[in-house]
C-alpha cells in the first residue's frame, strides 16, 4: 500500500475520475430527499445505541466478569442479561440506514462496499459467533455473581464464547469503519485500491485502508461514542431497574458512568478533532459550525456529571493516591431526575452526531456525485411512501402496547423465583420442578381470568 | 458495467448469492410457518387447558426464537451485503423501486421481534388472552414480511406489466411500485412459500420433539398437530407451484427443458416432494407413533432438499437476467445494447475504462483518442508484446472476460467453467459463438460489444480453453479440413505449456 495514501495527498481531478457520475442525471429518487436523509438519520440514531451497547460492552462486561471486583461481576452479570435483546434490536434498526443509503447514493454505497467486498462479507459471518457467542455466554451465567468464579474454573466453553463474541464485535467495528471511510473517500482513494487488487480490471475486494488516518480516528470516535452511550446505560440500569442490588452496587456503578463519560469526552474528542483534519472537503461556515458545535456536545455528559455528583474536585496529589482508575472524587448520588438529564444529555450527543455525520456525509460524497447527492431528480412514490408510513404508525402502536403489557407484568408483578432471569439455564430443562411451578401458575392466571373463553380466540 | 465488477474465482459472485439466499430461506420459512403453528397450537392449549402441552410449546418456542430471531435475521441481512456486492445494478434498480415495500417489511421485523420476545420470556406471566394475542401478532407479522419480500422476489421472475414502465434510462418509472409488486408471479409464488413454510414448521417440529420431549404421549400430540399443518402446507405449495409454472416466462419454462442440470435438480425436486408428502401422510398424520428421531431428520434433510432445489430453480431460471427483461446478468441493461456495440463494452464500464487507460499508460500503449477507448487501435493491437512477456490482445480479452462473461462462468476450473466448455474449439468458432451468444445459449446476454472487442476476447478464450483429449478414436476423418484445426490447437497447447 501506498503509504501516501495516510493522508490521501493525490487527487483526481473529478472530470477524470471514472467513478465521478452526474447527480442530476441520475435516476429519480422515489423519496424526496430531505425525507430519505431523515430515515436514514433516524434509523442510525436508533441502530447506534444498542450498537454502542454491545460494541464496548460486551467487551468489558466480559472481562470485568472475569477481572472486576465484585460490583464489576454483578454489571457483567446484569448487562450479559441484556446483550441478547440489544444485538438483536440492534440488527434489526441497522436495516433501515441500510436500505435508505443504497437509495441515497448507490454509485458510491456499491463502489465502495465491492472494493472491500471479502471484509464486507465477512461481517455476516462475523455476526453469528458473535450472537451465538453472546447466548451462550448469557446462558452460561448463574443467577448470582459469585458463580462467576464457577463459571470461569467450570464453565470455560461459556466464558470462552463470551470472549469470542467480544472479539467479533470489535472486528466488526473495525471492518464498518474501514467500510464508511473507504465510502467518503472518494474516487481518488478508490482508485488507489483498485490499482492495488484488480484482475483485468475487476477486483478482488480484499482491499482494506488500514493504514489511513482516517480510518483509525473514525474507529476511535465510535470507541469515544459507545462508552458515553454505556455510560448512560448504566445509570438508567443502576437507577431504574436495580433496585434489588446494594447500595455499594449503586456508588459502583455510578464511578463506572462517570468513567465511562469521561472516556467519551477525551477519547472523541481526540479522534473527532484529528478525523476533522483528515477531510479535504470544503463544508462551509455553517458546516463547520456544526462539527465543532458537535465536538463540543461530547462534554455536555462529564459537565453533568461534575454538577450533579462530584461535590469536590481532588487535588493533583490526591488523585495521584487514589489512582486515577478510580476516579475517587467525593460524590453523591444522582437522583433520578438528574439520572434523567444525563440519559438525555447523551442522546442530544448522539444526535448531534447523527446530523453531523450526514451534513458530512454528504459532503464528502459530492467526490462521487458531482452536483452534489442533494440535487438528484426526485419523483417520489407517494402510494408506497403512504404504505411505509401507515404500517409505521400501526407497527409502533402495536409495539407501544406490547411494551406496555411487558413493563405491566415486570414492574407490577416480579417473581421471586428464576423464571425472572432473561435467559436462564433452568429453562433449557423443561422437566425441571421448576418448568412446572411456572406452568401451574400460568394456568392459574388462565383460570382466574373469567374473560377469557373459547369464543374469544381467534382461531 | 456501471459499477465495479468483483472477482470471485471459482464460484462467481452471483453464486454466493444463491449460497447465502438458500441457507436464508430454510430458517425464514420457519420463522413463517413456525409462528402460525405456535400461534395457533398456544391459543388452542390455553383453551383445553392442556398445561403440558403448553411446556413442549414453550421449549419449542425457545428453540424458535434462537434460530429465527438470530440466524434468520443475520442471514437475511446477509442476502441485502452479497446482492449489493454481486449485482449491484439490479440492486440499485431494486431499491429504486421497492424501498418502501421493504422499509414496510423492516416495520414488521420489528413488530416480530418484540412479539416473539415477549411471547418466549414473559411466558407465564402474561395472562392466557395477551399471551395469544402476542403470540398471533407475531404470526400474523411474520406472514405479512413473506408476502412483502415474495412481491420483490416475484417480480425478480417476471416483472410482468410493470416492463411497460422501463424508461431510457433502463430504470423503471417511480410510479410503477404497484404494478411491479402485483407481477403475475406473485399470487403463486405467496400460495407456494406460505405452503412450505406451513411444511417447514412441521419438520423443525418433528425434529424437535423427537429429540427433546421425553414424555412419549406429548411428543406423539405435537407431531400429530404438526402433521395437519404439513398436509394444508403440501397442498398450498402443490398450487403454488403448478400456477407459478405455468404463469411463468416461456424463456424459464424452456430453461428447465434446456439445461441438463436444471432438469435433473427439478428431477430431484419433485421426486423428494413427492416422498415427503407421503412421509408426512405415513408418519405424523396416521401414525405419529412412527416418527422417531432419526425419520424426523431424514424428513428434515429431505425438506432441506426440496426447498434449496426449489430455490436453485428459481434463481437458475432467470438467465441471462438478473431481473426479468429488466437488467442481464452482466449488470447490463437490455436497451443499453446497442450502444455497447457500436461504442464498446470497455469504454462504457468503470472497470473496463480504468483497466485499459491504465494498461496502455504502463505499457507504452497508444489505444485512446480524445480520451476514449479507440476501436481502431483495438482491432491493431498486436498479438504480442515486442518484450514478449505480456499479450496485449489477451489481456485486453481477458477484462472483457470478467465485465462480460464471469458472472456465469469462471475461467478453467468451477462453475459452469469456460475453459472445459470449449474444449478444443477453434478461435474462429470461439469468436463465431461470442458474435451468436444469445443464439448459442438463449441462457446468455446477447453480445455487448464492438467486433475488434469480440476478438480480443475470442484471443483471451484461446489462452483458456482446455485442450482436446488425446487417443480419441473418431474414425476416419477428412484430411483435408480437420487437421488444420488440429494444427493450430497443437500449437496454442505447447503456447500454454511453455507459459
Ligand atoms: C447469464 C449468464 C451467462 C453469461 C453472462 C454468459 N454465459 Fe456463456 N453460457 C451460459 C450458460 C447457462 C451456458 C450453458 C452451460 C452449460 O450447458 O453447461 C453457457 C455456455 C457457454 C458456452 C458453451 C456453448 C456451447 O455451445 O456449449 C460458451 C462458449 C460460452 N457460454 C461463452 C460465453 C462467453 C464468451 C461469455 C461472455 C461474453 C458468456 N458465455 C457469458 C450462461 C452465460
Amino acid at each position: 500500500m501506498n503509504p501516501l495514501n495516510l493522508l490521501w495527498t493525490t487527487r483526481f481531478s473529478l472530470a477524470t475520475s471514472p467513478f465521478a457520475v452526474d447527480a442530476t442525471s441520475q435516476p429519480p429518487l422515489p423519496a424526496p430527499f430531505w425525507f430519505i436523509q431523515f430515515f436514514k438519520g433516524l434509523g442510525f440514531f436508533l441502530h447506534q445505541i444498542p450498537m454502542h451497547l454491545w460494541f464496548v460492552g460486551t467487551l468489558l462486561a466480559v472481562a470485568l466478569g472475569v477481572y472486576g471486583c465484585t460490583h464489576g461481576k454483578t454489571f457483567s452479570h446484569r448487562f450479559a442479561r441484556q446483550l441478547p435483546f440489544l444485538i438483536a434490536l440492534g440488527i434489526n434498526f441497522g436495516i433501515v440506514p441500510l436500505l435508505f443509503i443504497q437509495v441515497a447514493y448507490p454509485k458510491a454505497f456499491y463502489n465502495a462496499t465491492i472494493l472491500i467486498a471479502w471484509p464486507w462479507l465477512f461481517v455476516i459471518a462475523l455476526l453469528i459467533p458473535a450472537y451465538y457467542g453472546v447466548y451462550l455466554y448469557t446462558t452460561g451465567k448463574k443467577q448470582t455473581p459469585q458463580a462467576c468464579e464457577y463459571l470461569l474454573c467450570q464453565w470455560k466453553i461459556p466464558l470462552a464464547a463470551g470472549w469470542v463474541a467480544a472479539g467479533c464485535l470489535t472486528l466488526i467495528s473495525l471492518i464498518f469503519a474501514t467500510g464508511f471511510s473507504v465510502l467518503v473517500a472518494g474516487s481518488d482513494q478508490w482508485h488507489h485500491l483498485w490499482e492495488a487488487t484488480n484482475v483485468a480490471g475487476a477486483v478482488t475486494g480484499i482491499s482494506l485502508n488500514l493504514f489511513s488516518l482516517a480510518f483509525w480516528s473514525r474507529w476511535l470516535l465510535t470507541v469515544g461514542l459507545a462508552l458515553g452511550t454505556l455510560g448512560a446505560w448504566v445509570t438508567l440500569d443502576s437507577c431504574f431497574f436495580a433496585d434489588s442490588e446494594s447500595d455499594a452496587y449503586h456508588d459502583w456503578s455510578q464511578r463506572f458512568a462517570l468513567l465511562l463519560a469521561v472516556g467519551q469526552a477525551c477519547i472523541a474528542t481526540l479522534a473527532g478533532a484529528i478525523y476533522v483534519w483528515t477531510w479535504h472537503v470544503s463544508l462551509g461556515g455553517l458546516g463547520w459550525t456544526i462539527m465543532l458545535i458537535g465536538l463540543a456536545m461530547l462534554w455536555i455528559p462529564l459537565s453533568l456529571w461534575a454538577k450533579f455528583a462530584i461535590t469536590r474536585w481532588n487535588t493533583v496529589r490526591e488523585n495521584l493516591r487514589n489512582g486515577v482508575r478510580y476516579l475517587n472524587f467525593p460524590m453523591q448520588k444522582v437522583g433520578k431526575s438528574q439520572a434523567i438529564a444525563l440519559i438525555v444529555s447523551q442522546l442530544i450527543v448522539l444526535l448531534s452526531h447523527t446530523i453531523a455525520r450526514q451534513l458530512l456525509q454528504n459532503a464528502q460524497i459530492e467526490n462521487v456525485y458531482t452536483g452534489g447527492v442533494g440535487s438528484q431528480p426526485v419523483d417520489p412514490q407517494w402510494s408506497a411512501i403512504a404504505l411505509f408510513l401507515v404500517s409505521f404508525v400501526g407497527g409502533t402502536v402495536a409495539i407501544v402496547w406490547m411494551l406496555y403489557k411487558i413493563l405491566l407484568v415486570t414492574l407490577l408483578q416480579p417473581v421471586e423465583t428464576n423464571a425472572e432471569t432473561i435467559v436462564d439455564s433452568s429453562t433449557l430443562d423443561d422437566d425441571t420442578e421448576q418448568s412446572k411451578t411456572i406452568e401451574n401458575a400460568e394456568m392459574t392466571t388462565y383460570t382466574e381470568d373469567e374473560n377469557i373463553g373459547p369464543k374469544n380466540d381467534s382461531n | 458495467m456501471h459499477y465495479l465488477w468483483w472477482y470471485v474465482p471459482q464460484l462467481t459472485a452471483p453464486m454466493l448469492i444463491a449460497t447465502i439466499a438458500v441457507i436464508h430461506i430454510l430458517v425464514s420459512h420457519y420463522a413463517v410457518g413456525g409462528g402460525i403453528f405456535l400461534a395457533s397450537q398456544i391459543s388452542r392449549a390455553y383453551r383445553e387447558e392442556d398445561a403440558e402441552y403448553l411446556g413442549y410449546l414453550r421449549s419449542h418456542t425457545k428453540f424458535f426464537i434462537l434460530l429465527t430471531v438470530v440466524f434468520g435475521a443475520i442471514t437475511g441481512v446477509g442476502i441485502w451485503w452479497t446482492i449489493g456486492l454481486a449485482s449491484p445494478l439490479a440492486t440499485e434498480v431494486l431499491i429504486k423501486t421497492f424501498v418502501f415495500g421493504w422499509a414496510t417489511e423492516w416495520v414488521f421485523f420489528i413488530v416480530e421481534i418484540v412479539s416473539a420476545f415477549a411471547m418466549y420470556y414473559l411466558w407465564g406471566r402474561l395472562d392466557a388472552r395477551t399471551h395469544t394475542r402476542i403470540a398471533w401478532i407475531y404470526a400474523i407479522a411474520a406472514w405479512i414480511s413473506l408476502v412483502l419480500i415474495t412481491g420483490i422476489t416475484a417480480f425478480m421472475l417476471d416483472p410482468g406489466w410493470a416492463v411497460s414502465r422501463i424508461e431510457s434510462s433502463g430504470f423503471l418509472n417511480n410510479n410503477a411500485f404497484w404494478i411491479a409488486f402485483f407481477n403475475p408471479q406473485f399470487l403463486p409464488q405467496t400460495i407456494a412459500r406460505t405452503g412450505g413454510a406451513l411444511m417447514v414448521a412441521c419438520l423443525y417440529v418433528l425434529a424437535h420433539a423427537t429429540l427433546t420431549e421425553k414424555n412419549s404421549a406429548l411428543r406423539e400430540k405435537a407431531v400429530f398437530r404438526s402433521g395437519r399443518f404439513a398436509v394444508i402446507g403440501a397442498i398450498l405449495t402443490f398450487i403454488g407451484c403448478v400456477a407459478s409454472l405455468l404463469l411463468m416466462p416461456s424463456s424459464a419454462r424452456h430453461v428447465f427443458e434446456a439445461a441438463a442440470p436444471l432438469t435433473v435438480i427439478t428431477g430431484v425436486f419433485v421426486a423428494m416432494s413427492i416422498i415427503l408428502v407421503l412421509l408426512v401422510f405415513l408418519g405424523p398424520v396416521f401414525r405419529p407413533k412412527w416418527v422417531t428421531p432419526p425419520t424426523a431428520i431424514a424428513m428434515a434433510l429431505i425438506g432441506v432438499i426440496v426447498l434449496s432445489s426449489g430455490e436453485f430453480i428459481r434463481e437458475a431460471v432467470r438467465k441471462p437476467y438478473i431481473i426479468y427483461n429488466v437488467v442481464f446478468s452482466n449488470q447490463v441493461f437490455p436497451n443499453e445494447v446497442v450502444k455497447l456495440q457500436t461504442e464498446g463494452y470497455l469504454e462504457n464500464g468503470i472497470g473496463t475504462k480504468q483497466f485499459v487507460t491504465s494498461y496502455a499508460e504502463k505499457n507504452g500503449l497508444d489505444l485512446l483518442t480524445d480520451g476514449r477507448i479507440d476501436s481502431a487501435k483495438l482491432k491493431a493491437l498486436p498479438a504480442d508484446d515486442p518484450s514478449g512477456d505480456t499479450a496485449p490482445r489477451a489481456a485486453i480479452g481477458e477484462s472483457i472476460f470478467m465485465h462480460h462473461c464471469n458472472d456465469c462462468h469462471v475461467k478453467n476450473l468451477g462453475y459452469s467453467a469456460i475453459g472445459p466448455l470449449t474444449t478444443g474449439w477453434s478461435h474462429d468458432k470461439l469468436l463465431e459463438t461470442i458474435h451468436t451468444l444469445h443464439e448459442t445459449k438463449f441462457t446468455m446476454p446477447p453480445w455487448c460489444g464492438t467486433d475488434a472487442e469480440a476478438e480480443l476476447l475470442a484471443d483471451y478464450l484461446v489462452t483458456i480453453r482446455s485442450v482436446a483429449p488425446e487417443g480419441m478414436n473418431r474414425g476416419e476423418t477428412n484430411a483435408n479440413v480437420v487437421p488444420v484445426k488440429n494444427a493450430e490447437i497443437n500449437v496454442n497447447a505447447e503456447k500454454e505449456v511453455a507459459q
